[in-house]
């Protein structure tokens, strides 16, 4: 076959390189063909144990395939009978429910505001104590989130810290406010994500934007309300949308905690699936519930990859 | 409503506006450090404990004792040496996976001149940004369907895949900002594309592959979910999900020994972070400019 792509005249100049020299069209340069190589490997595995998964689990959400037994292997497809079960659970619209607090309310909204203020305070602190905050913000979000859940587990029990600090005297706060405190761990365990973004976003500000409204006499509030607020509107959008993706991964910090209780107050939709699927023997049904689960993350992630693409035309950035 | 309506601003916001610079200076190192404080308690908490031999759930200084950590580390009465040693190969696996994989990849996106480049680097962040709990419930089945379950190494290797795109793209961007001219010109003198790797290229973006390798060795070591679904052989447990069957066997009454396990775990964290503490912040820079 021959292809316009091929401009060397045969007989003439004798081509040279890697995988140069065949009469097929050369599609591929040869540092290309390098370069696939040294991808190859990257690829495969990423297809083989993130993309495929996801093929199986597409499959595998619409039969009856349990975690042990017969029908581990055995498994039959059964059509929608899985998704009548999803639609009819009343735990799982709970456990929706749980998750959109879990994620929106305790992430999007409090880690943002609260973590823009930290980051706006430090903007203004004197250096050894903007180092010192960030160090610890820092060391709370590095450590193991199983380390994270045990600190808080013991901190929200009765006669504990939180306790004390409160004057509830004796309350049993994972039994009461279970999910406000697994909102709070959450939020003491990544903190520092928020105001470590906002901090770099604020620095990306140029100094002549701020001197120009202090030149025009507004005050450092009326600067941050309304100068640089506005400027940070990309970071916190990319913000918002990377710490729902995290908080959708919320596993070990609430296991460790309350398991999903007391009374499934807790149980957000990965606990809800872990339960199901490993604990009550319903992979099937576990694996629709991680298809919903991936649906609502692979909705966030495209918004992430585009703001990503939107950001990375400008110039500035 | 006009600029100096008094309306706008109530009497007290007005006095804190009137702040002059070196006094919102005091007032918001004052603040920080009220932060960093209520940030610390929980640290504070553990590591008191772990030195306490009462098992009290308050912040009280204890008489101190070094016992919690000699019963943790014993097999007897605590978790012995396995539980680490388990979360160590668990890390060094993932780490090994995702620098050895990711190295070469990076270099090919960096250098290659591919048409897909872009299309290849945002479907790894794209698979990457998706819920883990979502994820490893079919990750567990494919396994089951190859028979790779139930094994150190195997599990190991899910989570270096999961922390493979972000060393990818660390390792890119480093890649981008080094002149093309240094690798061409071990290219004119004969060097193949692994001697210019590995001569030329390893060594200027050191600081980033022992990030991306210290990042992916954490990953592992703090590693909960994928283990317990992946690997459930008794004597292979790792530290994580040790102490919390150790946790649910003594409910409550045995907060010393959790205090200096959460020491101990986190020490060899605290100190690989503090060792990359300088690329921790490029590392963050990157992954902001990952995300904008």
């Amino acid at each position: 076959m021959l292809t316009t792509t091929d401009r060397s005249i045969p007989g003439w100049t004798r081509p040279t390189g890697w995988g140069a020299g065949g009469k097929a069209p050369r599609r591929l340069r040869p540092y290309q063909l390098r370069a696939y190589v040294l991808l190859t490997p990257f690829i495969a595995l990423c297809g083989l144990l993130l993309a495929t998964p996801v093929v199986m689990a597409l499959y595998l959400s619409f039969t009856n395939i349990q975690l042990i037994g017969p029908t581990a292997t055995n498994f039959s497809f059964t059509g929608l009978t899985n998704l009548h079960s999803l639609i009819s659970d009343p735990l799982f619209a709970h456990s929706f429910i749980i998750t959109l607090v879990f994620a929106f309310v305790g992430t999007a909204l409090l880690q943002t505001i609260i973590g823009t203020a930290v980051a706006f305070l430090l903007s203004h602190a004197v250096t050894w104590i903007r180092h010192l905050t960030t160090a610890v913000l820092v060391v709370a979000w590095v450590i193991p989130e199983v380390v994270a859940g045990l600190a808080w587990y013991a901190l929200a029990q009765p006669g504990g810290v939180l306790d004390q600090m409160s004057g509830a005297g004796g309350a049993d706060l994972l039994l009461k406010h279970a999910l406000a405190v697994v909102i709070a761990a959450n939020l003491w365990h990544n903190l520092a994500f928020t105001v470590l973004m906002v901090t770099a976003g604020l620095y990306g500000i140029p100094s002549e934007v701020v001197e120009a409204a202090a030149v025009d006499g507004a005050s450092a509030p009326r600067t941050m309300w309304h100068v640089k607020l506005p400027l940070l509107r990309a970071t916190l959008a990319v913000n918002v949308t990377l710490s729902v993706l995290q908080s959708l991964s919320v596993f070990t910090l609430i296991y460790v905690m309350t398991q999903g209780g007391p009374a499934n107050a807790t149980l957000t939709i990965p606990l809800y699936l872990y339960q199901q699927g490993f604990q009550d023997n319903n992979l099937g049904y576990a694996t629709l519930m991680a298809i919903v689960l991936l649906l609502i993350g692979v909705v966030l992630a495209a918004v992430m990859v585009r703001q990503r693409v939107s950001t990375a035309g400008r110039p500035s950035r | 409503m006009r600029r100096n309506d008094p309306r706008r601003f109530p009497s007290l916001s007005r006095r804190v506006l009137r702040l002059s610079r070196p006094q919102r200076r005091l007032a918001a190192s004052f603040l920080a450090l009220l932060v960093a404080a209520g940030m610390l308690l929980p640290f504070l908490w553990l590591v008191l404990v772990s030195f306490s031999n009462r098992s009290s759930f308050g912040l009280q200084v204890p008489s101190w004792t070094g016992s919690n950590y000699s019963k943790v580390l014993s097999p007897s009465s605590g978790f012995g040496f396995d539980p680490f040693l388990s979360s160590f190969y668990l890390g060094l696996g993932s780490a090994i996976l995702s620098t050895v994989i990711g190295f070469p990849a990076a270099y090919a996106l960096s250098r290659g001149r591919l048409r897909h480049k872009r299309g290849i680097m945002l479907g790894a962040l794209f698979l990457s940004a998706l819920p883990l709990p979502a994820l490893v419930v079919p990750i567990y089945e494919l396994y089951t369907k190859l028979g790779l379950l139930n094994s150190l190494v195997f599990t190991g290797a899910v989570i270096g895949v999961t922390a493979l795109p972000f060393t990818v793209w660390i390792l890119t961007s480093q890649m981008d900002s080094i002149p093309v001219e240094l690798d061409e010109a071990a290219g004119i003198d004969g060097a193949g594309t692994a001697r210019v790797l590995l001569r030329i290229i390893l060594p200027v973006v050191a600081p980033g592959v022992s990030f991306a390798f210290i990042f992916s060795f954490l990953q592992g070591w703090g590693g909960f979910l994928i283990p317990l679904i992946l690997d459930t052989i008794p004597s292979e447990t790792p530290a994580p999900i040790a102490v919390y069957n150790f946790m649910s066997d003594h409910t409550g009454f045995a907060f010393g020994a959790i205090g200096a396990f959460s020491v101990l775990f986190c020490i060899p964290v605290v100190a690989l972070y503090s060792l990359v503490s300088k690329q921790f912040s490029t590392g963050f820079s990157a992954a902001g400019a990952l995300a904008g």
